[in-house]
């Protein structure tokens, strides 16, 4: 049986509890939106005593389903002030099954702010510590003395000094299987309210305990087994994500003409191939690295890789795609080994990497740096570091960054930032940025996938039509996926085989001991979900009004397409018509 | 008396595993292939060898385009596996 840690900064304590029966079949996103909306007073200020925040791992998190390892943190977010769900992958979600927990509940605020906690929870309970010795540390650092103190096969969940500092880019750190914080809860600002919390870190220690059991063993070991199949015979999830990583999207992304450039002022990047996802395999494999790295154990997939030095020592784990566009072709950098400092130095302080790419292009529109100064940015990251004023602006994300600096061209949408494409370019993309309960959020409707990359069918990118259809079909089947803690990039073979769909049913039914049909796993964990969060922000004052892009994408004609974003606003608004 | 249909000259890049279908397969810069004007994508592929059900997507002058799509002279054409990120 599933259980919740309640966590009150305020006395503090942290006790067990019953799952409740209403979240039964909850997990994930589910749960964790599930969770806030009943628990979190939807105006309240996302730093306050009343802001909750929620982590969960999914439904499958622990069992031998592949790729199962993802990890849901929720609250109301200080960046967007909607309900927030931002996932990462890492060691902890696994760690949180096997030490039976649904849910952790970090409610409250503690008595004496100055000093942080750290919360332990192992197979003997849960326990929370004052920890001054983690006051003001990097992640990288935290993560040390934690592993040093309570062993190295302990998770850790940390935040950064960026967190502590409460700012609005601040993410949720995990530990991988290196025990390195490289995986970040990187959207939204979740890191600010952990910080807000006094809550530094938490240390999962799941010694001593079992997999969570499954209702059918024989059944689910034989649907795991199917999904397992299709994974590695997909030519995507099989092939080129395992051996180019995502940051294989960088060229495609540039050839369609959709790959944002200095700010949002082009569509294409000449430096491109300098930060290419073939580029970087290459120097990864010229110092020794390692070009396959699955950021948990059961990732079959394994897209991240492990960037070294050029000495070859560990620098950090490969940047991503969003990772390497946000600092590169968005700030017009075109220095992979820069890009690298810039990832190590946002996963220690503690920083979304596409919001703060994305502030620091903007701040390079408004004349602070130039466009390309890969010096200036790695300067400014340690600003932010110091807590300077210019570094927490800068820190709060490409909104207030722009305000600051009176840029009127500013990327965001409900006040965060876009990720690595162009929704002139990719209007299916747009739509989701527009409409998603998130924000600006590309993993809440992945279009991409059917206007450029040709997975799942073909939606013309160029034109209007079918993009508000597609980008609410894969919100809801998004939002559903979210819950089993399945990665994201299961959905490229998903999309594509329909066996591994029904395989994805099997397993939760055999886990679960449920019975539902394709359209029911939709049903409850997908537009329920969706119904849920945007509830949420109906109360917190959202309105049809948010759900639009700025109005630069309508006015500007990217190159080359010369395109603009004109999608209708009626169909915007007919996205979640269907819930 | 001049050729009223010449032939067309394409600039070709094979990204990622396709690169042991290039001239230098160590070499990712753009080449040149010289084509019958009139040609399509799918022509372009049986001549380098890249089999279609590979070439996944192509992009010719950054629009995505079928096996059927007619080259014309100075086209810039980017050929990928399937591939997927984000």
């Amino acid at each position: 049986m599933r259980s919740v840690l309640r966590v009150r900064m305020g006395t503090p304590v942290a006790a067990k509890e019953e799952l409740g029966a209403q979240y039964a079949l909850l997990g994930g996103r589910a749960l964790t939106s599930a969770l806030v909306a009943a628990e979190v007073p939807a105006t309240c200020h996302p730093l306050s005593a009343d802001n909750k925040l929620v982590i969960a791992p999914g439904l499958l998190a622990g069992t031998t389903a592949p790729c199962s390892g993802r990890l849901s943190v929720g609250a109301k977010s200080p960046l967007t002030g909607t309900i927030k769900e931002s996932n990462a992958g890492g060691a902890a979600a696994q760690a949180m099954a096997r030490l039976g927990l649904a849910a952790i509940i970090v409610e409250g605020k503690p008595p004496k702010p100055d000093t942080p906690f750290v919360l332990v929870v192992a197979k003997d309970g849960a326990r929370l510590a004052e920890a001054p010795e983690l006051k003001g540390l990097g992640n990288y650092d935290a993560v040390k003395l934690c592993r040093e103190r309570y062993g190295p096969k302990v998770a850790c969940i940390t935040i950064g000094m960026a967190g502590e500092m409460r700012l609005a880019a601040a993410s949720v750190a995990v530990t991988d299987t290196d025990g390195h914080p490289t995986r970040h809860a990187g959207r939204g600002g979740l890191g600010a309210v952990m910080g807000s919390k006094g809550l530094k870190a938490i240390v999962l220690d799941p010694s001593g305990l079992d997999r969570p059991a499954s209702a059918d063993p024989a059944a689910f070991a034989a649907a795991a087994k199917r999904f397992a199949q299709a994974l590695a015979a997909h030519p995507v999830t099989g092939q080129t994500l395992p051996m180019y990583g995502t940051n294989a999207l960088a060229n495609v992304i540039n050839s369609a003409g959709a790959y944002p450039t200095r700010n949002f002022s082009a569509g294409t990047f000449e430096g491109v191939e300098a930060i290419s996802g073939e580029t970087e395999r290459e120097v990864i494999l010229a110092r020794k690295g390692n070009p396959r790295h699955p950021c948990h154990v059961g990732c079959t997939i394994g897209c991240s890789s492990i960037y070294p030095h050029k000495d070859g020592s560990f620098l950090s784990k490969g940047p991503e795609y969003e990772t390497v566009w946000a600092f590169g072709a968005d700030c017009g950098i075109a220095d992979l080994d820069a890009i690298a400092h810039m990832d190590r130095a946002c996963d220690d302080i503690g920083l979304d990497t596409i919001e703060t790419g994305a502030a620091m292009a903007v701040a390079m529109e408004g004349g602070l740096l130039g466009f390309g100064d890969a010096a200036g940015v790695l300067r400014l990251l340690e600003e932010v570091r110091q807590g300077s004023a210019l570094g927490r602006t800068l820190g709060s994300g490409a909104a207030v960054t722009g305000k600051v600096f009176g840029v009127s061209r500013i990327p965001c949408v409900k006040g965060q930032a876009m990720p690595a494409y162009d929704p002139r370019a990719a209007k299916g993309i747009g739509v989701t940025y527009a409409t998603s309960t998130m924000g600006a959020d590309h993993t809440a409707g992945y279009a991409i996938a059917q206007n450029i990359l040709g997975v799942g069918g073909s939606v013309n990118p160029l034109r209007p039509d079918g993009q508000a259809a597609l980008s609410a079909a894969l919100q809801q089947a998004t939002a559903a996926i979210d819950s089993t803690g399945l990665c994201l990039f299961v959905a490229f073979c998903v999309l594509d085989v329909p066996d591994a769909a029904q395989a994805i049913v099997d397993m939760l039914n055999a886990h679960c001991g449920t019975a539902w049909s394709p359209g029911d796993y939709v049903e409850t964990l997908g537009k329920a979900t969706l119904r849920v969060e945007r509830g949420f922000n109906a109360r917190a004052g959202f309105t049809a009004a948010d759900d639009r892009l700025p109005d630069f994408f309508k006015a500007e004609p990217l190159a080359p397409h010369k395109t603009v974003f004109d999608v209708p606003e009626s169909e915007l608004d007919s996205v979640h018509a269907g819930l | 008396m001049p050729d009223s249909d010449p032939d067309i000259t394409v600039h070709v890049t094979l990204r990622s595993v396709l690169g042991k279908y290039r001239p230098d397969p160590r070499d990712r810069k753009p080449f040149d292939v010289r084509l019958p004007a009139g040609s399509t994508v799918d022509a372009l592929l049986a001549k380098l060898g890249v089999p279609a059900h590979i070439a996944r997507l192509v992009f010719v002058d950054h629009v995505r385009s079928d096996g059927s799509s007619v080259l014309v002279d100075g086209a810039n054409v980017d050929v990928y596996p399937p591939v997927a990120g984000g």
